[in-house]
């Protein structure tokens, strides 16, 4: 059944690929020629924009994804401090209490 | 899905966005020219924006209704992530205005949808000083569910801004005559979706570890009395 199901889905994921690949590729090819046509036509190179834009977005998240990820590593710390420290305290109180009493009778 | 798995994905799917846009979409819009393929990242910034604050919204009204912890800290988490959207979509608007319009200062006034956008980032971040100016507790659940779901009433009006105020600069709605466009204008959405779903989930992580800290602290407290 899976062997079914692989041999139709192989091809098939190969050729959308394939096919997709080719567009990719021939628009590729064209995008040179229409910002030559644009600079024909005196339009301003937009390029710059676009890469300054997509930089912004990237910059944005990643800082935001940092900044997130940075402090929960702090918290976490914190935590495992304030655990070992409630575990060292706990275990110095227990023997205490269960010391026995020299209470007469 | 795990946390990192969810992170990774999304950050390659942005990654693959970029492709997209650099090598599929056609260059056809005459009057913009290039400054066109800003749209595919400002486009997912500003709807999942608008989604994560109305969801921001639902979940403040969850948490009025069944006093749940849980939901005040998924509801924060969302509003901080919207922020985050709507701060790249205010930046990515001015880079695009400033290559459209010729201008990236004034376009705030001038159009009442960038107007009601700037609105709502103002309504958030006060949000977000009322949430650290309070220390933890029902109180603060309160106040900030009550916020949250007042806040979340200016999304609709954003959405609906160009209809209730008038067309300036910004169309009501764009039509991509490409398949390419639309399927690159979708899976960025797609994409940021994904990574911005993670980042909510760490946010969450890290507000969930803050309350066992708390509880943590209180309990050695207690124990030191």
């Amino acid at each position: 059944m899976i062997r079914a199901l692989a041999a139709a889905l192989v091809p098939t994921a190969s050729a959308l690929a394939s096919s997709w690949s080719t567009q990719v590729f021939a628009q590729a090819a064209k995008t040179p020629e229409n910002f030559q046509e644009a600079a024909a036509n005196n339009t301003p190179d937009f390029q710059q924009y676009v890469f300054v834009a997509y930089g912004a977005v990237c910059l944005l998240l990643f800082l935001f994804s940092l900044w997130a990820i940075n402090q929960s590593k702090r918290l976490e710390e914190r935590v495992d401090d304030l655990e070992e420290r409630f575990a060292a305290s706990s275990a110095e109180s227990q023997p205490e209490q269960h010391q026995p009493t020299d209470s007469p009778g | 899905m795990k946390l990192q798995t969810n992170n990774l994905l999304g950050w390659a799917m942005v990654i693959v966005t970029l492709s997209f846009v650099g090598f599929w979409v056609p260059q056809e819009e005459r009057q913009l020219g290039s400054s066109y393929l800003i749209f595919f990242f400002h486009f997912p910034s500003a709807l999942n924006c608008m989604e994560f604050f109305l969801l921001g919204g639902v979940f403040s009204a969850i948490y009025l209704r069944n006093k749940n912890p849980s939901m005040d800290l998924w509801a924060v988490s969302a509003i901080e992530v919207g922020m985050l959207s709507c701060t790249i979509t205010l930046v990515t608007g001015g880079v695009w205005a400033r290559a459209a319009w010729g201008e990236w200062d004034t376009w705030v006034i001038n159009d009442p949808r960038l107007m009601s956008v700037y609105f709502m980032w103002l309504t958030y971040a006060a949000y977000l000083a009322l949430r650290s100016s309070m220390s933890q507790g029902k109180r603060r659940e309160l106040y900030c569910s009550v916020f949250g779901i007042l806040a979340s009433i200016n999304v609709p009006v954003v959405y609906y801004a160009i209809r209730i105020f008038g067309k300036e600069n910004h169309p009501m709605s764009l039509t991509l005559d490409t398949t390419s466009m639309k399927v690159t204008q979708w899976f960025g959405w797609a994409a940021f979706l994904v990574l911005y779903i993670g980042l909510i989930r760490l946010r969450r992580n890290y507000y969930q570890r803050c309350r066992q800290l708390d509880k943590l602290q209180e309990e050695f407290n207690r124990a030191q009395i």
